[in-house]
This record gives structure tokens, sequence and C-alpha cells, in this order.
């Protein structure tokens, strides 16, 4: 569903991306795991264009959305993207934040995008909270409307970066319980994360990245308890 | 020690002959007054206003001026005007057998002046507002277009906004109102013309020079708004599919309003106090009139201070209200 043929990403002279193949199959749960500056974010950022690439192709859907004829909008619509800091809009409601994408992209009216949006807050345990400002809700609740808020355009893929490391400890885990539920309910979701045990419980497949490649990957069972690299071996000794 | 005795001595006898003179001054003047009284000697008291107590070397005289006072003896006295409002005046007049006549021109007390020149003043000070609401609404016209202009993601409007911007910012707000008022006629008259100047009406030119400059300030102030939402907010809204302009309408813009108030309320203040330069020009705003009203009364002191006191009234409200929004957008934000 998703391909990356090739993705270089450069910042002046700083050459963050430096050859990036892979794919990513519908229905798939794809962690992305590596020290702090190994490319991650700057990579899951070019999946839906929020950073354009240097170099390289990537494909959602067999479209190549590097290609600039693509409508960029049209693009993001389809892929949901959750941030490590909410970037929930504070000037709307929680239920406000739900209905802006719907209404504004996909014209939807607005009750429709109200009664999607209560789905959603449900889905995320919020309902009460729909009339809310960002403000008044702890960051873990801000957390879930962002997800909700992302589900509201119905993606085929969704994009977090590093969901839980602005939260609180006692607050990871309700972020982590939807974002399984999302999983289990069959989303294809590519997770750059700290959080390791997610990814061994929840991945299909984990990536472990490390100046800019990939340097390994496979199945959490084989990153994780069997890890061939070096880098990653030194990495996952530290982190578990 | 016999020397300065001596000396003593002397200056003591001068003294009292001094004294023995004047006491037989005084009364041959007397006698002299008693022999032509009622006859031709006339001191005549007027004063402008009219209506002045008098004092005759220190005593008050019934009766206030216009004044005629007959039947003195002629020598020299101390008169005394005073009315309500107006400064006290006193001068020596020398009397002489005959008509005479003494005149005093009244100043007012400084606060009745500043009374008396306030509704000149006001009258000023409606027209510098009048300008500086106009001229920082059309501010806010071209700066909300300009400072967008400096962000937007199109060079092109990025670079003429930022060099209009800068020209305007970076000149004098004087040199700005010569070259409108003074540079543009002779250009306007070569283009629409015969070429001679076509002239601007000050109010034109006043106009014209506060607005555009204003609107540089503002657009910095539209810009610095924009910019301080954080970038994640229109990583958001460009996530969800919306387009650069949705983003900015319905997430960057709704945010950068409220962080925009408080410093355009400044502005305001600032194009408030800035204004009275389009004085030289002959705008007759509050500096203007008050330039007017000092070359007529020779009264600087008090015109000044009250000029000032009449832009400290427009200012303070608006600086508590400025202060009174920031504190009131902070706990909202």
């Amino acid at each position: 569903m998703i391909k990356v043929v090739n993705l270089h990403k450069r910042f002046n002279s700083l050459h963050v991306l430096k050859g990036i193949t892979t794919q990513i199959n519908p229905g798939e749960v794809v962690c992305i795991i590596g020290p702090s500056g190994s490319g991650k974010s700057t990579f899951l950022r070019c999946l839906n264009l929020l950073e354009e690439p240097t170099e390289g192709e990537i494909f959602i859907e067999g479209v190549k959305i590097t290609d600039e004829k693509v409508n960029i909008n049209e693009v993001r619509a389809e892929m949901g993207m959750v941030f490590q800091r909410f970037n929930l809009f504070p000037h709307m409601t929680a239920l406000q934040n739900i209905t802006i994408g719907p209404v504004q992209v996909r014209k939807l009216s607005q009750e429709e995008a109200e009664e999607r949006a209560y789905a959603l807050l449900d889905k995320v345990g919020l309902r009460e909270k729909a009339h809310e400002y960002p403000d008044n809700l702890s960051g873990g609740q801000q957390q879930r409307v962002a997800i909700a808020r992302a589900l509201s355009m119905h993606p085929k893929a969704m994009l977090f970066d590093e969901p839980t490391s602005a939260l609180d400890p006692e607050m990871i885990k309700e972020v982590l319980d939807v974002m399984k539920d999302l999983a289990k309910e069959g989303m294809t979701m590519v997770v750059v994360s700290h959080e390791m045990g997610f990814a061994r419980e929840v991945s299909d497949r984990v990536l472990f990245m490390d100046d800019g490649i990939i340097v390994e990957e496979g199945p959490p069972s084989q990153i994780f308890g069997n890890p061939q690299n070096e880098r990653t071996k030194s990495f996952l000794s530290k982190v578990l | 020690m016999k020397q300065m005795k001596h000396s003593r001595t002397f200056i003591v006898t001068l003294i009292m002959a001094g004294i023995f003179l004047l006491a037989a001054c005084s009364g041959q003047a007397q006698e002299t007054a008693g022999d032509t009284a009622g006859t031709d000697t006339v001191l005549i008291i007027t004063s402008n206003p009219e209506g002045a107590e008098v004092f005759i070397n220190g005593e008050p005289y019934d009766g206030v001026t216009p004044l005629t006072i007959r039947g003195l003896s002629p020598g020299r006295y101390l008169v005394e005007v005073a009315k309500a409002r107006y400064r006290k005046e006193s001068r020596y007049v020398e009397v002489k057998p005959g008509e005479n006549m003494v005149r005093f021109s009244l100043a007012e007390t400084s606060l009745y002046y500043l009374w008396k020149i306030a509704p000149l003043l006001l009258l000023g000070a409606v027209m510098t507002l009048f300008l500086t609401i106009i001229s920082v609404f059309n501010g806010i016209v071209i700066g909300t277009f300009a400072g967008m202009a400096r962000v937007v993601p199109f060079r092109l409007l990025n670079v003429i906004a930022g060099a209009y911007v800068n020209f305007f910012r970076g000149t004098p707000l004087l040199v700005q109102i010569f070259m409108i008022h003074f540079g543009l006629p002779p250009v306007l008259g070569s283009l629409f013309g015969d070429g001679t100047p076509i002239p601007l009406n000050p109010f034109l030119s006043a106009l014209s020079a506060l607005s555009i400059n204003s609107g540089a300030y503002v657009a910095e102030i539209i810009r610095a708004g924009i910019q301080s939402i954080d970038r994640g907010q229109m990583e958001a809204a460009r996530s969800l599919g919306m387009s650069y302009w949705q983003a900015m309408r319905h997430i960057i813009l709704p945010q950068a309003v409220k962080r925009v108030i408080p410093p355009l309320g400044n502005e305001f203040i600032a194009m408030l106090k800035d204004s009275s330069l389009v004085s030289v020009i002959g705008m007759e705003e509050l500096v203007r009139k008050a330039q007017v009203i000092v070359t007529r009364t020779y009264r600087p002191t008090e015109t000044w201070l009250g000029v000032g006191l009449v832009f400290l009234m427009m200012t303070l409200p608006f600086t508590k209200i400025v202060t009174e929004l920031e504190r009131r957008l902070k706990t909202s934000d």
C-alpha cells in the first residue's frame, strides 16, 4: 500500500535520510525505532509530504505522490497524522477539532460530520469532553482527540509521530490502548515510537533506523529476540 | 578704630537728613494737593478686560475699571488692578496736573488661560483623533495584506511586501510626509497634467502619509502574529488535507487575531502621537492649533503644557484598554 524507493532527504548540508527503501502492506502495523536523530520522524513526515523528499519515490496505492502533478491535499487527506505534541486547534472544542477536516476538505454537512465525530469520540472514550477546549483536557485526552481528528478523514493509513513521548507516564496507556484497538480493526499504521512494549506486542514488523538508513527490519520477535546487527543490539541493550 | 567710629556717625547723620527731607517733601505735596483739589488733576484707569478692582498705594479704591479718579494731588502712586481669574498688575504712575491715563492689559491666570484655549485644543484633538482613527483603519487594511504577503509561500509577494515594510519603517515619518506633500505634486503634474505641479491638500497628504506608514507597522504586527502560531498548527491542518488558504483562514488567522489585538492598540497610541508631525504641512490638528494659538497669545508655556495634557487624556485611556486586553487575552490563551 505504501512503497518507498531510495528516499533521500537533505536539510541544506545535513543528510538526514540516506536512501530508504521499504514497503508497508495494507493492514500492517509497522513500528519504527531507533536513536534520536536517526531520521525516523523525518521519514514518517515524508510519507504525507510534510517534508518534501530531496530524492526518491513514494507510492501510495500505486500513485506516485512525489510527482509534482499530484494534489498534495488529496494525498494528505488519505493519511491520518498524529503528532508528538498533539497539535490540536486550541480555538476549537474537541468536537470542532474533529469536524473541521470533514467539513472543509470532504465537504460533509455539519450534521454528518458531527455524527461521525461523536462516534469517534465514543471510540476514544471522550464523548463527554466533546465541548471542552483542548486546554481543559489532559495530555492523554488531547492525544486521543487528536487520534479521533485524524480518523475523521477515514484515512487509508495512520502515521504516528512519537504519540506518547510528550505524555506523563500514567497517560501513556490510554493512548496506546486506543492505538491497539485501531490495529485490531486492521488499520494500516506506521508508528514512530520509543514504546518498545507496544512495538513488541502490537506491530507486525519493526524497522530499526540509525543514521538515515534502515539498519534492520523484521518481525518483532526477531528484532527484539534475536537482533542481527551490532547497532541494533547496542541500541536495544540501552532501551530495554 | 577711630576712623570707623567717624564713618558710622556720618552714615547715621545722612539717614536722619534723608528722613527729614522726605517728611518735608510729603508735607509739601499734601499742601499742593490741598491747593489744587477739585481743579484739574484726573487719573483715568482702564483695563482690558474691564471690571477690575483698583488699589492705590495698596489701599482699595471704591469702584472698578474703567475708573476716573479726581482730586488726587500730583505725585507718584502705586496703581494696582486686580480681577478674579486674571493676574494682578501694578505700576508706578507719575500723576501730573491735568488728565492722566493708565491702561492695563490683564493676563489670564494660567488655569483660566488653559480653560479659555481648551475648546480650541479639543477641536484640534478631535482632528488628531479623526486622522489617527482613519489612518490606523487604513493601516490595518493595508497591513493585513502586506503582512500576509510577507508570509505566504510566494517569493514575489514576499519581496514586494518586504520592500514596502522596510522602506516605510526605515525612513522618518516626517520625510514620508514631505515626500508625499511636496515630492508628489510635480510627479502628478507630469503624469496627469500639463507639467505644472498639482498641489495636494494637506488633509489628503497627511492621511495618505499616515495610512501608508501605519500600514507598514501593522504589516509587521500581522506577520509576527501569524508566525507566532506554532508550526504544528499549520502541519496539523495540512495533514488533514486542508489547502494552505483553508488552514490560514480556519486555523492560523483566528488564533493570530487574538495575539495581534494588543500590539494594534499600541500602534494606535503611537500613531496618535506621531500624527502631530503632519502639523508641518499645515494640517490643523492639535499641534498646529497650538502653534497658531501661541503666535496670537505669546503664552507658549501653558499652551504646550495644555497640548501635552490633551494628548495624555487621549493616550492614557487607550493604554489602560490595551493593558486590560492583554491581561484578558493572556488568561484565555
